[in-house]
């Protein structure tokens, strides 16, 4: 008797806990858009702000302007830095369950719908700093028109190989321009032959991040006019991956590059933090990547000199861009989202900006930032490129949605530069992986 | 008198301890029992459907988790072993010293203390191929043909992470060894010795069945550590180049990163089953085998 009570007790405690278990997960917090009671600058004073964001987006330069905030506004910012890999699992459960920060940083305005910042974030429209935006068409929201976050940048992301000058020339290549993909092999093998203690090509591939750039930059420019059209099909499931020549051609070609002996031996191990260092020094003479690397390697080796150019994917000169810049968000549920506001305002105010700018020159979101000079080869392809109109956006923001399993796409494209699998397996891989996660996040056609 | 009022301790004392257990790791257990048919992600928190089986279908034919699999029983029984032969060999050697016992252990068994953290950045330090200390030894010894990108080759790798685990743990099985060795009589090898037993038969008939508890411990701590590797793995390769080195912490570590919850905490039950049934038994197997003084 006393058996049969104690098993119906444990029987009905797992019952009970797998009931509470499953209603405990329903009862979502509503997210409320309620007015907020405004807040000027000098409401700041004696407030402490919580400010989310990832180890990849925060610098240095934040603490610094943090410190400008309390002097000026008396203020106090908690930065909160997360793991890369962590963040945005974190920022959907945080902004899921309103457990939110007071602002917190994202790619803007690409990650928009993912992110669900309709749902979930506070319209910006009406802030005084809009009206100051230098490139406002970029980064208001596509569906609705809104702006939801305060800039940091005006563009950014500018996918170009950055070389050292001397090394260059040390091979008899001054201002290199190549208008096909063939002259940029031919570049390649004047470097190997004329000077072989130096890496022609670098590579990072332990960064999957740097490897995956050929691809975010290549597949738009070879698809061309095309793309928009692509994207669109493979979002709606029309059509796969493998059926599209441009994914396997570009990253057949990035495989070369590695079976032609143009790249460092470790490439595998080799990580981006050692980038800087071998552009600067020349022990590399050229590298893939984004203007962030440029900007490290001439603070650390002042006397580099660094030129650019854009390899020219089935031989079109087109500058492959981001289609986003960092943007800081305010959460709706946050517990002072007047003040948040009234943080923004004071964070895009030139004294803060500036700061930022000082030590690392861009190009800055309001127009009365200033954004210093510029690296003479970032300057250049901006003025030659993103001036002329003649550059195209990445692959990766343009698939947003899928975002999330990108980083096993690039594992994947890790995988073909090993040799594990073939470029036609990795995408036959990904799609499977593809149809599945969308599946699994609900998205019709799929 | 009551019955508990004669014990030295009562039972009611143990009652925080045991809501803090069923909080803390019950009803974890079960809810992730229960998480684990369903779709749960991160876009739908509150929404999860009951899907049965699908999410443990989808992992076995997943060939990135059978590879985790595959790679988390290698790791598991390779460092186990090795562990054990080297532990054994130097607790032996360790045992019958006169001098610097104190100060040989000590070296051994330094590994065991160190964070796992600085370990990784070491051994990265060292197998790396620019200018890493194995490749300028193999170089310096004339070996250079053999040098290579340790860590971002394939094929080397996941041996890489397991010869760093291997040399963690082999002090501190030898500290367990030497504990069990220093607790057999002395009197009984110096009975078998007057018996004739040579240095063999006395390690295979006194010392190894006297050693039995300390094999319990070893091989359990070692075969369950083994297949909860997590820290090794991602601050030496991160489960790269590609997914080479991928284990099941690592892949559950990745698929939740994703969002994709359901899916990594049906994976974290399989672990757990896993863990659970070869740590019961292998520690069954060991004990019938353990001989009392």
């Amino acid at each position: 008797m006393k058996r049969k009570l104690v098993k119906s007790l444990i029987a009905g405690g797992i019952v009970t806990t797998m009931v509470l278990t499953m209603a405990g997960c329903g009862t979502q917090k509503e997210t409320s858009k309620e007015p907020v009671a405004a807040a000027t600058v000098e409401d700041l004073k004696g407030k402490k702000i919580s400010f989310l964001t990832s180890q990849g987006k925060f610098f240095e330069e934040y603490n610094t302007m943090a410190a400008a905030m309390k002097e000026k506004y008396g203020c106090e910012v908690e930065f909160q830095v997360v793991p890369d890999n962590e963040y945005y699992s974190l920022l959907k459960v945080k902004l899921s369950t309103a457990e939110v920060p007071d602002v917190f940083e994202y790619n803007y305005p690409t990650h928009n719908e993912e992110l669900g910042v309709a749902k979930y974030c506070e319209d910006l429209s009406d802030q005084p700093w809009v009206e100051k935006l230098i490139n406002p068409d970029l980064v208001k929201d596509k569906e609705d028109g809104k702006h939801y976050a305060l800039p940091k940048e005006s563009s950014s992301t500018y996918m170009a190989v950055y070389y050292n000058k001397d090394v260059l020339s040390s091979c008899g290549i001054e201002d290199p321009h190549p208008t096909t993909y063939q002259e940029f092999i031919d570049i390649l093998d004047t470097v190997k032959a004329k000077a072989p203690d130096v890496t022609p090509l670098y590579m990072t591939n332990a960064d999957t991040w740097t490897t995956q750039i050929f691809m975010t930059a290549g597949v738009p420019v070879t698809l061309g006019d095309n793309a928009s059209n692509v994207y669109d099909s493979i979002l709606k499931n029309e059509t796969k991956f493998t059926d599209v020549p441009a994914f396997t051609d570009v990253l057949s070609d990035y495989v070369d590059l590695i079976n032609g002996g143009y790249v460092n031996e470790d490439h595998l191990s080799a990580g981006y933090d050692t980038a800087a260092e071998k552009l600067g020094t020349g022990q590399a003479a050229m590298y893939l990547t984004i203007e962030g690397c440029v900007v490290d390697a001439l603070t650390k080796y002042p006397n580099a000199n660094l030129g650019s150019f854009v390899i020219p994917f089935n031989d079109v000169d087109m500058l492959p861009t981001g289609a986003y810049v960092q943007g800081l968000f305010v959460p709706s549920e946050g517990k002072q989202v007047g003040i948040a506001k009234a943080f923004l305002e004071a964070w895009s105010s030139p004294e803060i900006q500036n700061i930022y700018y000082k030590t690392k020159p861009g190009f800055p979101a309001l127009n009365d930032t200033d954004g210093g000079e510029s690296a003479e080869c970032i300057q250049s392809l901006v003025d030659e490129y993103i001036a002329t109109g003649n550059y195209t956006y990445e692959l990766n923001d343009q698939m947003a949605l899928a975002s999330a399993i990108w980083p096993d796409l690039w594992n994947y494209y890790v995988e073909a530069a090993s040799g594990v699998k073939t470029p036609e397996e990795v995408f036959e891989t990904f799609q499977k992986q593809y149809v599945d996660y969308m599946q699994q996040q609900g998205i019709e056609g799929f | 008198m009551s019955k508990n009022s004669k014990k030295f301790y009562p039972n009611y004392l143990t009652y925080p301890a045991i809501v803090l257990f069923l909080v803390f790791f019950g009803i974890p257990i079960i809810a992730g029992f229960v998480m684990s048919f369903t779709d749960w992600n991160i876009n739908r928190l509150y929404e999860p459907k009951w899907i049965g089986f699908k999410n443990f279908q989808y992992l076995f034919r997943d060939e990135y988790f059978l590879l985790a699999l595959k790679n988390t029983v290698q790791f598991a029984v390779i460092t186990t072993l090795f562990i054990i032969v080297i532990g054994l060999i130097l607790a032996l050697i360790l045992n019958s010293m006169v001098f610097w016992k104190s100060t040989f252990r000590t070296i051994f068994y330094l590994p065991a203390v160190l964070s796992l953290i600085v370990i990784g950045i070491v051994f990265t330090s060292i197998l790396k191929m620019d200018q890493g200390v194995f490749n300028q030894f193999l170089t310096f010894i004339g070996l250079g043909n053999l040098a290579k990108d340790w860590l971002g080759n394939p094929d080397t790798a996941f041996d890489s992470v397991i010869v760093m685990q291997i040399w963690k743990w082999s002090g501190f099985a030898m500290a367990i060894f030497l504990a069990g060795l220093q607790g057999i009589p002395k009197e009984y090898m110096e009975a078998a010795k007057i018996d004739g037993a040579n240095a063999w038969q006395r390690l295979k008939n006194i010392t190894f069945p006297l050693l039995a508890p300390a094999f319990t411990v070893v091989v359990t701590m070692n075969v369950i550590g083994g297949f909860k590797v997590f820290e090794q793995v991602y601050v030496l390769t991160g489960g790269g180049p590609g997914n080479s080195t991928q284990v099941l912490g690592t892949y559950i570590y990745k698929e939740f990163s994703k969002g994709l919850l359901g899916r990594s905490t049906a994976m974290g039950l399989i672990l757990f089953v896993l863990i659970s049934v070869i740590g019961v038994l292998v520690n069954k197997g060991l004990k019938k085998r353990e001989v009392n003084l």
